[in-house]
């Protein structure tokens, strides 16, 4: 036995000071005003299973824990409670404890903890009018893989690190292999070549050669021996090292190009138009949500009318360039990375630099000066890096005058260093010999470098290898697995929309995993012969409100199973009504073992699914009601459903000539728009759709008196106009539209609404209860259900 | 199984087919997907990170 509600209770939630709904595991069918609080129940449906409510979730300045809350209480007086059968299993939600369901509701609360047994009219539209990623996060929220979303853009996130790093490494070992070979004097390719080149330097100064690198510490000692001033040997060597430091500027030219090209990329997404755009992005998405949520016709922050679609389509337009913006912030993190590689290179020989020349007085002012400059480096550095993440621009400035005024100390250095050398007193032939050891000494540093960097770079593509296959395998599967789980939705999709509308030119609906991209699905249909066409250019907004529906439904069928729960918010207002009995009839015979809560503002929706109830033999699983007034003190009062009919018998029971009168006057309004459609009659076409009895009586008598031919049912219609016609009450509407209900007795009433009654009773076949219909094609009137059995019928002329 | 488990085991099967991925990896993320941490960039790194270690120790 599958799980269903039993109760549900309500308390301080939303506009719901105290509510208790007896379901009895049945399905709830809630009709309600606007603002009567139907949304209501729905969140706080929501919140207990979910602990959140998707209205207040991502919209600044609205919070659940502030909003939630009826007006009149606190956030730790809320409390929504529901009870499970089988079982008898109570369970409730707070701000602060969430329901801890037993082990046979585990499967029911894993899916309903996801939300995606609710659909909203705004949800609808993600569906279809969605861009492609936002379509997919809506259906991956269903099926259930925003967690392997995130895992994926994780993967892919790492990928692009390491590549990054990557390209950094290999920029590197160009660059030390190219001040290699300025080093020995020749273009060096490979580290290999270095032991030839030093020896060829070697053997033309007439000095002993090498054979490996290994070696260089134990040749140099030994040719150092050579020289006489042995005892100040260290100083040279540390002179030397200073000279070698020094001997070019530490901030290049191109370390300043490609902090201004980057800072400029920075500054494009951080200049007041990007900024504004990056708001108006969260603007944007705002405004649609509040748009598409409320079905507002109004702007929501200028209160100027707007054509919603098109706006919404605008919006989309938009928020698409601002989501190139966001490419562009994924562009500069993958480029900072060798930039601040190199800028953290300058730092890190700026500190040896500032160690080396530690022991000589002759440079202590130049020391101080690096100290400093070392920790303004350091700053700049720490901007580049919040620059990367769009805090901030990057300072180039800074580092161009920090460049200058490095540079300069450094040529100072080299200066001091060279004289200071010089000042040891050299012969010509140690000075030589020294050119040479440090020569051989700096080849030997710059090739530790390579070795180094190389082993970096190669760790580095191993990794990036790796990276790139777990990230490559995982989007491949998810892509395979979606796709086809696609490939079986869709069957179903098809087949809701075919019951939705039969003979129709829209077929072949499709959803694809779309190709090269990483979590996006597009939509193509059939139509007008037409084959993968964007629905979007299908012009009914109540087409594609009602593909939405066969979405979710084909989705929840699926991916729901073990919930048999589904809630349909105010989902069908764009369908008509024609293609609304048959949403009722799809939801009923196919979701006829689910446990549906149904709420809506439309009296017409609300009577077709409350015929297909009695058509379908299923009024027994239904718990079918009103919500009949709220304020907010005393929340939604809901009664259980009455007929019309039922309601006016009791007004007039109560003498309550008003009551029974206006409400009769609605039924009388109602039944002549369903004998004009169903009868075909010509009526003055009005832009607005409202008709007044006045306007919709005599053309409907009149198709009666020349449509039917006659026999004992025209004759039985026309008498039961004619009987309406003569009450008081309709002379008034007739006359002048007003029924002036003051001035009549409750028996004027009362003959006026049985008046009514007869008619419809009139219209209905009495085999199946079905309205009768005109069918042009075979000249007829007759009970609209082809099936029926004993039809009531009349031919027409 | 869930679509979720259902691909990441498609997933990692994936994985072993290709002989030069180490298995060490391969399994080290089977682990962190069940034992239901938020896999993120800097442990999928410290995953690859020990995996390479391995495979050049060996």
């Amino acid at each position: 036995m599958s799980v269903k509600i039993k109760k549900i209770n309500i308390h301080a939630f939303r506009g719901i000071p105290d509510l208790e709904l007896e379901l009895d595991g049945k399905s709830l069918l809630l009709r309600g005003e606007n603002g009567s609080g139907k949304s209501s129940i729905v969140e706080a449906i929501e919140f207990f299973f979910t602990g959140k409510v998707a209205h207040l979730e991502g919209v600044q300045g609205l919070s659940l824990r502030r909003h939630g809350p009826h007006v009149n209480f606190k956030p730790e007086d809320v409390n929504i409670s529901i009870t499970f059968n089988p079982g008898n299993i109570f369970l409730s939600r707070t701000f602060a404890s969430a329901p801890s369901p037993p082990s046979p509701l585990e499967e029911y609360f894993q899916i309903t903890r996801k939300g995606t047994f609710i659909l909203r009219r705004s949800q609808i539209l993600e569906f279809i009018m969605s861009q492609p990623a936002e379509r997919f996060r809506a259906i991956g929220s269903i099926i259930g893989i925003e967690q392997l979303d995130n895992v994926e853009l994780e993967m892919m996130r790492l990928r692009d690190e390491l590549e990054g790093k990557v390209k950094s490494k290999k920029k590197e070992v160009e660059r030390l292999i190219k001040e290699l070979s300025d080093i020995v004097g020749k273009d060096i390719t490979t580290i290999d070549d270095v032991i030839s080149v030093l020896n060829a330097i070697l053997r033309s100064a007439g000095l002993p050669l090498i054979k490996s690198l290994e070696d260089v510490d134990k040749h140099a000692e030994e040719m150092l021996k050579s020289v006489k001033k042995v005892e100040i040997l260290d100083k040279i060597k540390v002179l030397n090292e200073i000279l070698e430091l020094t001997k070019n500027p530490l901030i290049t030219k191109e370390t300043v190009g490609e902090l201004t090209s980057l800072n400029e990329k920075i500054r494009y997404l951080l200049r007041d138009e990007a900024r504004v755009k990056l708001s108006v992005g969260d603007l944007l998405e705002t405004g649609r949500k509040i748009i598409e949520q409320e079905k507002l016709d109004v702007c929501p922050l200028c209160e100027q009318k707007i054509e919603r679609e098109s706006l919404l389509a605008r919006i989309n337009t938009r928020l698409t360039t601002l989501r190139d913006l966001s490419n562009k912030a994924s562009e500069i993190r993958r480029i900072s990375v060798p930039v601040i590689d190199s800028l953290k290179r300058v730092s890190n020989n700026l500190g040896v630099l500032i160690s080396k020349i530690e022991p000589f007085p002759e440079l202590s002012k130049e020391k101080e000066i690096l100290l400093g400059k070392l920790n303004s480096l350091n700053i700049f550095i720490e901007k580049v890096v919040s620059g990367k993440d769009l805090q901030n621009e990057i300072p180039v400035r800074e580092i161009v005058q920090q460049k200058d005024e490095i540079n300069q100390v450094i040529s100072s250095i080299y200066k001091i260093s060279n004289q200071l050398l010089k000042d040891i007193g050299l012969t010509e032939e140690e000075k030589r010999v020294l050119e040479i050891v440090r020569l051989i000494e700096r080849a030997r540093s710059k090739t530790k470098d390579i070795s180094k960097t190389n082993i970096e770079l190669m760790t580095n593509q191993k990794y990036l290898e790796l990276a790139e296959k777990i990230y490559s395998a995982f989007s491949e599967t998810k892509k395979t697995k979606i796709q086809e789980v696609y490939n079986i939705i869709q069957a179903d999709i098809q087949s809701f929309y075919s019951m939705l509308h039969p003979n129709e030119p829209h077929r072949n609906i499709e959803l694809m995993v779309a190709p090269g991209r990483r979590a996006s699905t597009e939509m193509k249909i059939e139509s007008f012969g037409r084959e993968g066409e964007d629905p979007r250019a299908l012009t009914s907004e109540g087409h594609l409100d009602s593909l939405g529906l066969c979405i979710f439904l084909a989705f929840v069928k699926k991916f729901n199973e073990g919930c048999p729960l589904v809630i349909l918010d105010d989902v069908i207002t764009t369908i008509d009504a024609n293609h609304r009995n048959k949403v009722a009839e799809l939801l009923l015979r196919e979701f006829k073992d689910y446990q549906l809560i149904i709420t809506t503002h439309d009296g017409i929706w609300y009577d077709q699914l409350l015929n297909f109830q009695r058509a379908l033999n299923v009024q027994d699983d239904f718990i079918n009601m009103e919500i009949t007034w709220w304020d907010v003190n005393t929340g939604p009062m809901i009664s259980p459903y009455k007929p019309r009919w039922e309601k006016i018998l009791d007004k007039l029971k109560n003498n309550d000539r008003s009551g029974a009168g206006n409400e009769c006057r609605m039924y009388l309004e109602w039944l002549l728009k369903e004998i004009c459609e169903k009868m075909e009659v010509a009526v003055p076409f009005m832009r607005s759709g409202r008709y007044t009895v006045r306007e919709l009586f005599d053309p409907a008598e009149k198709r009666i008196e020349d449509k039917l031919k006659d026999g004992d049912l025209k004759k039985d219609l026309l008498n039961k106009f004619k009987n309406l016609k003569a009450t008081t009450f309709m002379g008034n509407l007739l006359s002048h539209d007003n029924p002036e209900i003051e001035n009549l007795s409750i028996e004027e009433v009362k003959t006026f609404c049985n008046a009514v009654h007869d008619l419809h009773e009139t219209f209905l076949c009495p085999q199946c209860r079905k309205f009768l219909k005109y069918f042009r094609d075979s000249k007829i009137v007759r009970c609209s259900d082809l099936r029926c059995e004993s039809p009531k019928k009349e031919m027409t002329k | 199984m869930g679509i979720q488990r259902e691909i990441f085991e498609e997933f990692v099967e994936k994985l072993g087919e290709d002989k030069e991925f180490p298995d060490s990896v391969r399994e080290e993320i089977r682990n962190l997907w069940e034992s239901g941490e938020i896999i993120s960039k800097e442990k999928i790194f410290e995953v690859i990170k020990r995996g390479c270690a391995d495979v050049c120790e060996d």
